[in-house]
Protein backbone atom coordinates (compact mmCIF):
# COMPACT_ATOMS: atom_id res chain seq x y z
CA UNK A 1 0.00 0.00 0.00
CA UNK A 2 1.35 3.46 -0.87
CA UNK A 3 2.24 5.77 2.01
CA UNK A 4 -0.60 8.18 2.80
CA UNK A 5 -0.12 11.71 1.50
CA UNK A 6 0.50 14.47 3.98
CA UNK A 7 -2.52 16.66 4.45
CA UNK A 8 -1.61 19.86 2.47
CA UNK A 9 -0.62 17.74 -0.54
CA UNK A 10 -3.79 15.69 -0.40
CA UNK A 11 -5.84 18.87 -0.09
CA UNK A 12 -4.30 20.46 -3.19
CA UNK A 13 -4.75 17.29 -5.25
CA UNK A 14 -8.37 17.19 -4.21
CA UNK A 15 -8.87 20.86 -5.12
CA UNK A 16 -7.38 20.38 -8.57
CA UNK A 17 -9.41 17.24 -9.16
CA UNK A 18 -12.62 19.20 -8.64
CA UNK A 19 -11.87 21.42 -11.65
CA UNK A 20 -13.52 20.59 -14.97
CA UNK A 21 -11.30 18.64 -17.33
CA UNK A 22 -8.92 17.48 -14.60
CA UNK A 23 -8.90 13.88 -13.48
CA UNK A 24 -7.16 12.49 -10.39
CA UNK A 25 -3.94 11.70 -12.30
CA UNK A 26 -3.62 15.19 -13.72
CA UNK A 27 -4.38 16.63 -10.28
CA UNK A 28 -1.47 14.68 -8.82
CA UNK A 29 0.86 15.73 -11.62
CA UNK A 30 -0.02 19.42 -11.15
CA UNK A 31 0.46 19.20 -7.41
CA UNK A 32 3.88 17.59 -7.62
CA UNK A 33 4.90 20.01 -10.35
CA UNK A 34 4.16 22.91 -7.99
CA UNK A 35 6.10 21.25 -5.18
CA UNK A 36 9.21 21.04 -7.33
CA UNK A 37 8.81 24.40 -9.12
CA UNK A 38 10.44 27.63 -7.87
CA UNK A 39 8.51 29.12 -5.00
CA UNK A 40 7.55 32.22 -7.00
CA UNK A 41 5.59 30.09 -9.46
CA UNK A 42 3.32 28.75 -6.74
CA UNK A 43 2.93 32.19 -5.17
CA UNK A 44 1.98 33.74 -8.54
CA UNK A 45 -0.62 31.05 -9.10
CA UNK A 46 -2.08 31.58 -5.65
CA UNK A 47 -2.21 35.36 -6.17
CA UNK A 48 -3.87 34.94 -9.57
CA UNK A 49 -6.51 32.67 -8.05
CA UNK A 50 -7.33 35.19 -5.35
CA UNK A 51 -7.36 38.09 -7.83
CA UNK A 52 -9.75 36.33 -10.19
CA UNK A 53 -12.25 36.03 -7.36
CA UNK A 54 -11.65 39.49 -5.89
CA UNK A 55 -11.34 41.59 -9.01
CA UNK A 56 -13.53 39.92 -11.59
CA UNK A 57 -17.24 40.64 -11.47
CA UNK A 58 -20.14 40.07 -13.81
CA UNK A 59 -21.17 42.98 -16.01
CA UNK A 60 -24.41 44.33 -14.61
CA UNK A 61 -25.90 44.80 -18.08
CA UNK A 62 -24.82 41.75 -20.09
CA UNK A 63 -23.48 39.40 -17.36
CA UNK A 64 -20.22 38.83 -19.20
CA UNK A 65 -17.14 38.68 -16.98
CA UNK A 66 -15.76 42.13 -16.29
CA UNK A 67 -13.33 44.15 -14.18
CA UNK A 68 -15.83 46.99 -13.73
CA UNK A 69 -19.60 47.30 -13.23
CA UNK A 70 -19.94 47.49 -17.04
CA UNK A 71 -17.76 45.21 -19.18
CA UNK A 72 -15.42 46.49 -21.88
CA UNK A 73 -17.91 45.60 -24.64
CA UNK A 74 -20.84 47.40 -23.00
CA UNK A 75 -18.55 50.42 -22.40
CA UNK A 76 -17.22 50.55 -25.98
CA UNK A 77 -18.92 53.47 -27.83
CA UNK A 78 -18.00 51.88 -31.17
CA UNK A 79 -20.35 48.90 -30.73
CA UNK A 80 -23.63 48.63 -32.63
CA UNK A 81 -26.17 48.93 -29.81
CA UNK A 82 -29.09 47.90 -32.03
CA UNK A 83 -27.96 44.27 -32.25
CA UNK A 84 -27.82 41.81 -29.41
CA UNK A 85 -26.30 38.35 -29.37
CA UNK A 86 -27.58 35.98 -26.67
CA UNK A 87 -25.17 33.25 -25.54
CA UNK A 88 -25.03 30.66 -22.75
CA UNK A 89 -21.57 31.35 -21.27
CA UNK A 90 -18.85 34.05 -21.13
CA UNK A 91 -16.62 31.66 -23.10
CA UNK A 92 -19.10 31.90 -25.98
CA UNK A 93 -18.61 35.68 -26.03
CA UNK A 94 -14.87 35.11 -26.36
CA UNK A 95 -15.42 32.64 -29.20
CA UNK A 96 -17.64 35.05 -31.15
CA UNK A 97 -15.38 38.03 -30.43
CA UNK A 98 -12.43 36.13 -31.89
CA UNK A 99 -14.22 35.97 -35.23
CA UNK A 100 -14.49 39.76 -35.48
CA UNK A 101 -17.79 39.22 -37.37
CA UNK A 102 -20.12 40.70 -34.80
CA UNK A 103 -20.00 44.31 -33.60
CA UNK A 104 -23.14 44.42 -31.48
CA UNK A 105 -23.71 43.75 -27.79
CA UNK A 106 -24.12 40.52 -25.84
CA UNK A 107 -26.29 38.98 -23.20
CA UNK A 108 -24.90 36.02 -21.25
CA UNK A 109 -27.61 33.72 -19.89
CA UNK A 110 -25.35 31.75 -17.59
CA UNK A 111 -26.52 28.38 -18.91
CA UNK A 112 -29.43 26.84 -20.78
CA UNK A 113 -32.84 25.58 -19.72
CA UNK A 114 -32.69 21.98 -18.49
CA UNK A 115 -35.83 21.22 -16.47
CA UNK A 116 -34.81 17.64 -15.70
CA UNK A 117 -31.79 19.11 -13.85
CA UNK A 118 -33.96 21.66 -12.12
CA UNK A 119 -32.76 24.54 -14.32
CA UNK A 120 -35.76 26.58 -15.40
CA UNK A 121 -35.81 30.08 -16.94
CA UNK A 122 -35.76 31.65 -13.46
CA UNK A 123 -32.27 30.23 -12.85
CA UNK A 124 -30.87 32.03 -15.91
CA UNK A 125 -30.48 35.72 -16.77
CA UNK A 126 -33.69 35.62 -18.80
CA UNK A 127 -35.72 38.08 -16.78
CA UNK A 128 -32.88 40.60 -17.19
CA UNK A 129 -32.80 39.96 -20.95
CA UNK A 130 -36.53 40.57 -21.33
CA UNK A 131 -36.26 43.72 -19.22
CA UNK A 132 -33.36 44.91 -21.34
CA UNK A 133 -35.30 44.40 -24.58
CA UNK A 134 -38.36 46.08 -23.11
CA UNK A 135 -36.37 49.04 -21.86
CA UNK A 136 -34.80 49.54 -25.29
CA UNK A 137 -38.24 49.48 -26.90
CA UNK A 138 -39.67 51.99 -24.42
CA UNK A 139 -36.72 54.27 -25.07
CA UNK A 140 -37.70 54.23 -28.75
CA UNK A 141 -34.58 52.29 -29.75
CA UNK A 142 -35.74 48.67 -29.90
CA UNK A 143 -33.16 46.05 -30.86
CA UNK A 144 -33.31 45.61 -34.62
CA UNK A 145 -31.96 42.08 -34.27
CA UNK A 146 -31.56 39.62 -31.44
CA UNK A 147 -29.35 36.69 -32.42
CA UNK A 148 -30.03 33.56 -30.39
CA UNK A 149 -26.62 31.90 -30.24
CA UNK A 150 -27.31 29.22 -27.63
CA UNK A 151 -25.77 25.80 -28.30
CA UNK A 152 -27.41 23.48 -30.85
CA UNK A 153 -28.26 21.00 -28.10
CA UNK A 154 -31.75 20.10 -26.91
CA UNK A 155 -31.30 22.53 -24.00
CA UNK A 156 -29.94 25.30 -26.20
CA UNK A 157 -32.72 24.86 -28.76
CA UNK A 158 -35.43 24.88 -26.10
CA UNK A 159 -33.90 28.02 -24.57
CA UNK A 160 -33.88 29.70 -27.99
CA UNK A 161 -37.53 28.75 -28.62
CA UNK A 162 -38.54 30.03 -25.21
CA UNK A 163 -36.71 33.33 -25.76
CA UNK A 164 -38.13 33.74 -29.27
CA UNK A 165 -41.66 33.52 -27.82
CA UNK A 166 -40.97 35.95 -25.00
CA UNK A 167 -39.05 38.50 -27.09
CA UNK A 168 -41.44 38.60 -30.02
CA UNK A 169 -43.32 41.72 -28.95
CA UNK A 170 -40.31 43.81 -27.92
CA UNK A 171 -37.70 43.43 -30.67
CA UNK A 172 -37.80 43.94 -34.44
CA UNK A 173 -36.31 40.63 -35.53
CA UNK A 174 -35.11 37.45 -33.91
CA UNK A 175 -32.60 35.16 -35.61
CA UNK A 176 -31.06 31.82 -34.72
CA UNK A 177 -27.50 30.80 -35.60
CA UNK A 178 -27.36 28.15 -38.34
CA UNK A 179 -26.98 24.48 -37.48
CA UNK A 180 -25.20 22.07 -39.71
CA UNK A 181 -22.09 20.36 -40.91
CA UNK A 182 -18.87 21.78 -39.43
CA UNK A 183 -16.53 23.37 -41.97
CA UNK A 184 -13.84 20.85 -42.83
CA UNK A 185 -16.17 18.07 -41.72
CA UNK A 186 -17.24 15.15 -43.87
CA UNK A 187 -20.91 14.49 -44.73
CA UNK A 188 -20.27 10.78 -44.55
CA UNK A 189 -19.36 11.05 -40.88
CA UNK A 190 -22.07 13.50 -39.82
CA UNK A 191 -24.73 12.13 -37.50
CA UNK A 192 -28.30 11.88 -38.82
CA UNK A 193 -29.78 14.66 -36.69
CA UNK A 194 -27.14 17.12 -37.81
CA UNK A 195 -27.69 16.09 -41.44
CA UNK A 196 -31.46 16.54 -41.19
CA UNK A 197 -31.04 19.94 -39.55
CA UNK A 198 -28.54 20.96 -42.25
CA UNK A 199 -31.02 20.03 -44.96
CA UNK A 200 -33.81 21.91 -43.18
CA UNK A 201 -31.54 24.95 -42.91
CA UNK A 202 -30.36 24.86 -46.53
CA UNK A 203 -30.43 28.05 -48.57
CA UNK A 204 -30.29 29.18 -52.16
CA UNK A 205 -26.83 29.88 -53.58
CA UNK B 1 -8.25 -2.24 -21.94
CA UNK B 2 -11.76 -2.10 -23.42
CA UNK B 3 -14.34 -4.22 -21.63
CA UNK B 4 -16.94 -6.50 -23.14
CA UNK B 5 -18.97 -4.90 -25.94
CA UNK B 6 -22.72 -4.90 -26.19
CA UNK B 7 -25.34 -3.19 -28.35
CA UNK B 8 -28.68 -1.86 -27.19
CA UNK B 9 -31.52 0.51 -28.07
CA UNK B 10 -31.50 3.50 -25.77
CA UNK B 11 -33.11 6.84 -25.05
CA UNK B 12 -30.95 9.52 -23.41
CA UNK B 13 -32.81 10.70 -20.30
CA UNK B 14 -30.31 13.27 -19.10
CA UNK B 15 -26.63 14.08 -19.32
CA UNK B 16 -23.97 16.24 -17.79
CA UNK B 17 -20.68 17.60 -19.02
CA UNK B 18 -17.60 15.82 -17.85
CA UNK B 19 -13.97 16.71 -18.29
CA UNK B 20 -12.87 18.78 -21.25
CA UNK B 21 -15.14 17.49 -23.99
CA UNK B 22 -16.95 14.43 -22.61
CA UNK B 23 -20.51 13.86 -21.47
CA UNK B 24 -21.89 11.39 -19.00
CA UNK B 25 -25.28 10.13 -20.17
CA UNK B 26 -28.11 8.52 -18.27
CA UNK B 27 -29.48 6.03 -20.77
CA UNK B 28 -32.75 4.19 -20.58
CA UNK B 29 -32.62 0.81 -22.26
CA UNK B 30 -35.14 -2.03 -22.55
CA UNK B 31 -32.81 -4.81 -21.40
CA UNK B 32 -30.55 -3.08 -18.87
CA UNK B 33 -32.91 -0.46 -17.47
CA UNK B 34 -31.14 2.72 -16.55
CA UNK B 35 -27.40 2.98 -16.98
CA UNK B 36 -24.70 5.64 -16.99
CA UNK B 37 -22.32 5.79 -19.92
CA UNK B 38 -19.56 8.14 -20.93
CA UNK B 39 -19.27 9.57 -24.42
CA UNK B 40 -15.77 10.84 -24.97
CA UNK B 41 -15.07 13.96 -26.98
CA UNK B 42 -18.71 14.55 -27.92
CA UNK B 43 -18.67 18.26 -27.18
CA UNK B 44 -16.18 18.92 -29.97
CA UNK B 45 -17.93 20.03 -33.17
CA UNK B 46 -16.08 17.40 -35.17
CA UNK B 47 -17.15 14.52 -32.95
CA UNK B 48 -18.76 11.68 -34.85
CA UNK B 49 -20.97 10.85 -31.89
CA UNK B 50 -22.01 14.41 -30.99
CA UNK B 51 -25.36 15.26 -32.54
CA UNK B 52 -26.77 11.77 -32.10
CA UNK B 53 -26.40 11.51 -28.36
CA UNK B 54 -29.13 13.98 -27.58
CA UNK B 55 -32.22 13.28 -25.49
CA UNK B 56 -35.56 12.78 -27.27
CA UNK B 57 -34.31 10.26 -29.79
CA UNK B 58 -34.21 6.49 -29.94
CA UNK B 59 -30.66 5.39 -30.51
CA UNK B 60 -28.81 2.22 -31.27
CA UNK B 61 -25.73 2.35 -29.07
CA UNK B 62 -22.64 0.15 -28.86
CA UNK B 63 -21.09 0.20 -25.39
CA UNK B 64 -17.98 -1.23 -23.80
CA UNK B 65 -18.25 -2.19 -20.17
CA UNK B 66 -16.17 0.09 -18.00
CA UNK B 67 -15.32 0.33 -14.34
CA UNK B 68 -17.32 3.43 -13.41
CA UNK B 69 -19.21 4.11 -16.62
CA UNK B 70 -19.71 2.07 -19.72
CA UNK B 71 -18.14 3.73 -22.74
CA UNK B 72 -20.08 4.65 -25.88
CA UNK B 73 -18.17 3.35 -28.88
CA UNK B 74 -20.75 3.79 -31.66
CA UNK B 75 -24.17 5.26 -32.09
CA UNK B 76 -26.80 5.58 -34.79
CA UNK B 77 -30.19 7.24 -34.64
CA UNK B 78 -33.27 5.03 -34.91
CA UNK B 79 -35.95 7.71 -34.46
CA UNK B 80 -35.15 11.36 -34.03
CA UNK B 81 -38.69 12.72 -33.32
CA UNK B 82 -37.72 16.10 -34.68
CA UNK B 83 -41.29 17.47 -34.86
CA UNK B 84 -41.48 17.01 -31.11
CA UNK B 85 -38.43 19.25 -30.67
CA UNK B 86 -39.98 21.98 -32.80
CA UNK B 87 -42.73 22.54 -30.23
CA UNK B 88 -41.77 23.98 -26.88
CA UNK B 89 -44.76 22.50 -25.06
CA UNK B 90 -44.11 19.05 -26.54
CA UNK B 91 -40.42 19.32 -25.60
CA UNK B 92 -41.25 20.40 -22.05
CA UNK B 93 -43.71 17.51 -21.76
CA UNK B 94 -41.12 15.05 -23.09
CA UNK B 95 -38.68 16.27 -20.43
CA UNK B 96 -41.30 15.76 -17.75
CA UNK B 97 -41.99 12.20 -18.96
CA UNK B 98 -38.26 11.47 -19.05
CA UNK B 99 -38.01 12.62 -15.44
CA UNK B 100 -40.91 10.39 -14.39
CA UNK B 101 -39.29 7.44 -16.19
CA UNK B 102 -35.94 8.22 -14.59
CA UNK B 103 -37.52 8.28 -11.12
CA UNK B 104 -39.31 4.99 -11.71
CA UNK B 105 -36.34 3.06 -13.02
CA UNK B 106 -33.68 1.14 -11.26
CA UNK B 107 -30.14 0.88 -12.53
CA UNK B 108 -29.33 -2.25 -14.48
CA UNK B 109 -32.80 -3.74 -14.10
CA UNK B 110 -34.62 -4.69 -17.29
CA UNK B 111 -37.42 -2.27 -18.08
CA UNK B 112 -39.05 -3.28 -21.36
CA UNK B 113 -42.59 -2.06 -20.55
CA UNK B 114 -41.47 1.35 -19.33
CA UNK B 115 -39.11 1.74 -22.26
CA UNK B 116 -41.93 0.92 -24.67
CA UNK B 117 -44.22 3.36 -22.85
CA UNK B 118 -41.79 6.28 -23.08
CA UNK B 119 -40.99 5.50 -26.69
CA UNK B 120 -44.69 5.45 -27.58
CA UNK B 121 -45.31 8.72 -25.72
CA UNK B 122 -42.54 10.39 -27.74
CA UNK B 123 -44.03 9.01 -30.95
CA UNK B 124 -47.41 10.49 -30.02
CA UNK B 125 -45.91 13.87 -29.15
CA UNK B 126 -43.99 13.80 -32.41
CA UNK B 127 -47.21 13.01 -34.31
CA UNK B 128 -48.80 16.12 -32.81
CA UNK B 129 -51.15 14.67 -30.18
CA UNK B 130 -52.02 17.27 -27.51
CA UNK B 131 -49.13 17.15 -25.00
CA UNK B 132 -51.52 17.20 -22.02
CA UNK B 133 -53.35 14.12 -23.28
CA UNK B 134 -50.07 12.27 -23.90
CA UNK B 135 -48.89 13.18 -20.40
CA UNK B 136 -52.09 11.92 -18.70
CA UNK B 137 -52.05 8.73 -20.77
CA UNK B 138 -48.40 8.18 -19.81
CA UNK B 139 -49.00 8.95 -16.12
CA UNK B 140 -51.91 6.51 -15.92
CA UNK B 141 -49.93 3.70 -17.56
CA UNK B 142 -46.88 4.47 -15.47
CA UNK B 143 -49.02 4.18 -12.31
CA UNK B 144 -50.17 0.78 -13.61
CA UNK B 145 -46.61 -0.34 -14.16
CA UNK B 146 -45.63 0.84 -10.69
CA UNK B 147 -48.47 -1.26 -9.32
CA UNK B 148 -50.45 1.70 -7.99
CA UNK B 149 -53.33 1.91 -10.47
CA UNK B 150 -55.60 4.72 -9.23
CA UNK B 151 -59.04 3.54 -8.07
CA UNK B 152 -61.70 5.42 -10.04
CA UNK B 153 -64.60 2.94 -9.99
CA UNK B 154 -65.15 2.22 -6.32
CA UNK B 155 -64.71 4.17 -3.13
CA UNK B 156 -61.23 3.48 -1.76
CA UNK B 157 -62.64 3.20 1.77
CA UNK B 158 -66.05 1.47 1.63
CA UNK B 159 -65.74 -0.19 -1.79
CA UNK B 160 -69.16 1.07 -2.96
CA UNK B 161 -69.44 1.81 -6.66
CA UNK B 162 -68.98 5.51 -7.35
CA UNK B 163 -72.18 6.73 -8.98
CA UNK B 164 -73.42 9.86 -10.69
CA UNK B 165 -75.21 12.24 -8.36
CA UNK B 166 -72.68 11.79 -5.59
CA UNK B 167 -69.81 13.99 -4.59
CA UNK B 168 -66.29 12.63 -4.70
CA UNK B 169 -62.95 13.49 -3.26
CA UNK B 170 -59.53 12.62 -4.61
CA UNK B 171 -57.22 11.14 -1.99
CA UNK B 172 -53.88 9.94 -3.45
CA UNK B 173 -52.60 8.51 -0.14
CA UNK B 174 -55.62 6.16 -0.12
CA UNK B 175 -55.11 5.27 -3.79
CA UNK B 176 -57.92 7.10 -5.56
CA UNK B 177 -61.46 8.43 -5.20
CA UNK B 178 -63.52 8.55 -2.03
CA UNK B 179 -67.33 8.61 -1.82
CA UNK B 180 -69.28 11.27 0.07
CA UNK B 181 -70.25 8.90 2.86
CA UNK B 182 -66.72 8.08 3.93
CA UNK B 183 -64.83 10.56 6.11
CA UNK B 184 -61.30 9.88 4.76
CA UNK B 185 -58.25 11.58 6.24
CA UNK B 186 -59.03 14.91 7.98
CA UNK B 187 -57.18 17.14 5.52
CA UNK B 188 -58.20 15.47 2.27
CA UNK B 189 -60.62 17.98 0.82
CA UNK B 190 -59.84 17.90 -2.88
CA UNK B 191 -63.20 17.60 -4.63
CA UNK B 192 -63.35 15.72 -7.89
CA UNK B 193 -66.16 16.41 -10.37
CA UNK B 194 -68.07 13.60 -12.04
CA UNK B 195 -66.69 14.72 -15.42
CA UNK B 196 -63.10 14.55 -14.19
CA UNK B 197 -63.75 11.12 -12.66
CA UNK B 198 -65.10 9.97 -16.02
CA UNK B 199 -62.05 11.34 -17.77
CA UNK B 200 -59.74 9.46 -15.41
CA UNK B 201 -61.70 6.29 -16.21
CA UNK B 202 -61.29 7.05 -19.90
CA UNK B 203 -57.52 7.29 -19.44
CA UNK B 204 -57.60 3.81 -17.94
CA UNK B 205 -59.84 2.27 -20.57
CA UNK B 206 -59.53 3.98 -23.92
CA UNK B 207 -56.72 3.56 -26.41
CA UNK B 208 -54.72 6.60 -27.50
CA UNK B 209 -56.66 7.13 -30.73
CA UNK B 210 -59.92 7.44 -28.79
CA UNK B 211 -58.26 9.67 -26.18
CA UNK B 212 -56.84 11.94 -28.84
CA UNK B 213 -60.32 12.41 -30.30
CA UNK B 214 -62.08 13.37 -27.04
CA UNK B 215 -63.62 16.85 -26.89
CA UNK B 216 -63.55 18.20 -23.35
CA UNK B 217 -63.90 21.48 -21.49
CA UNK B 218 -60.49 22.82 -20.45
CA UNK B 219 -61.58 22.88 -16.80
CA UNK B 220 -62.16 19.11 -16.76
CA UNK B 221 -58.76 18.45 -18.33
CA UNK B 222 -57.22 20.70 -15.69
CA UNK B 223 -58.90 18.74 -12.93
CA UNK B 224 -57.66 15.42 -14.30
CA UNK B 225 -54.20 16.93 -14.64
CA UNK B 226 -54.10 18.08 -11.02
CA UNK B 227 -55.45 14.72 -9.86
CA UNK B 228 -52.81 12.71 -11.73
CA UNK B 229 -49.97 15.04 -10.74
CA UNK B 230 -50.98 14.78 -7.10
CA UNK B 231 -51.26 11.03 -7.43
CA UNK B 232 -47.78 10.64 -8.95
CA UNK B 233 -46.23 13.12 -6.54
CA UNK B 234 -47.49 10.91 -3.77
CA UNK B 235 -46.43 7.64 -5.46
CA UNK B 236 -42.94 8.85 -6.39
CA UNK B 237 -42.61 10.79 -3.12
CA UNK B 238 -41.52 14.01 -4.80
CA UNK B 239 -42.78 16.64 -7.21
CA UNK B 240 -41.18 16.38 -10.65
CA UNK B 241 -38.71 19.23 -11.10
CA UNK B 242 -39.56 19.69 -14.76
CA UNK B 243 -43.19 20.61 -14.08
CA UNK B 244 -42.30 24.22 -13.33
CA UNK B 245 -40.98 24.76 -16.83
CA UNK B 246 -43.91 22.96 -18.44
CA UNK B 247 -46.35 25.24 -16.61
CA UNK B 248 -44.26 28.29 -17.47
CA UNK B 249 -44.34 27.38 -21.18
CA UNK B 250 -48.11 26.96 -21.14
CA UNK B 251 -48.77 30.23 -19.31
CA UNK B 252 -46.82 32.04 -22.02
CA UNK B 253 -49.41 31.31 -24.71
ZN1 LIG C 1 -21.46 43.98 -20.52
ZN1 LIG D 1 -67.02 5.27 0.69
Amino acid sequence: MPAPLIEPVARLIESFARLPGIGPKTAQRLTFHLLRAPEVEARNLAAALVAVRDEVVFCERCFNISDAPLCSICRDPGRDTSRLCVVEEPLDVLAIERTGEFRGLYHVLNGAISPIDGIGPERLRIRELLARADEARRAGRPFTEVILATNPTLEGEATAMYLAERLEATVESITRIARGIPVGGDLEYADEITLIRSLQGRRAV
Amino acid sequence: MPGRLYVTDAIVLSRFEYGEADRVLTLMTPGHGKLKAIARGVRRPTSRLGGSLEPLAELRVALARGRTFDVVTQVSVGHAWLHLRDSLEATATAWYLAELADRSLEERNAAEPLYALLRRAYELLDAGMAPGRVARWFEMRLADQLGVRPEVDRCVECDRTLEAGQRFRWVPPLGGALCERCPGPPHARTALSLEALKLLKAYQRLDVEALAALRLPAAVEREAETAMRDFLRFSLEREARSLGFLDDVRVGR
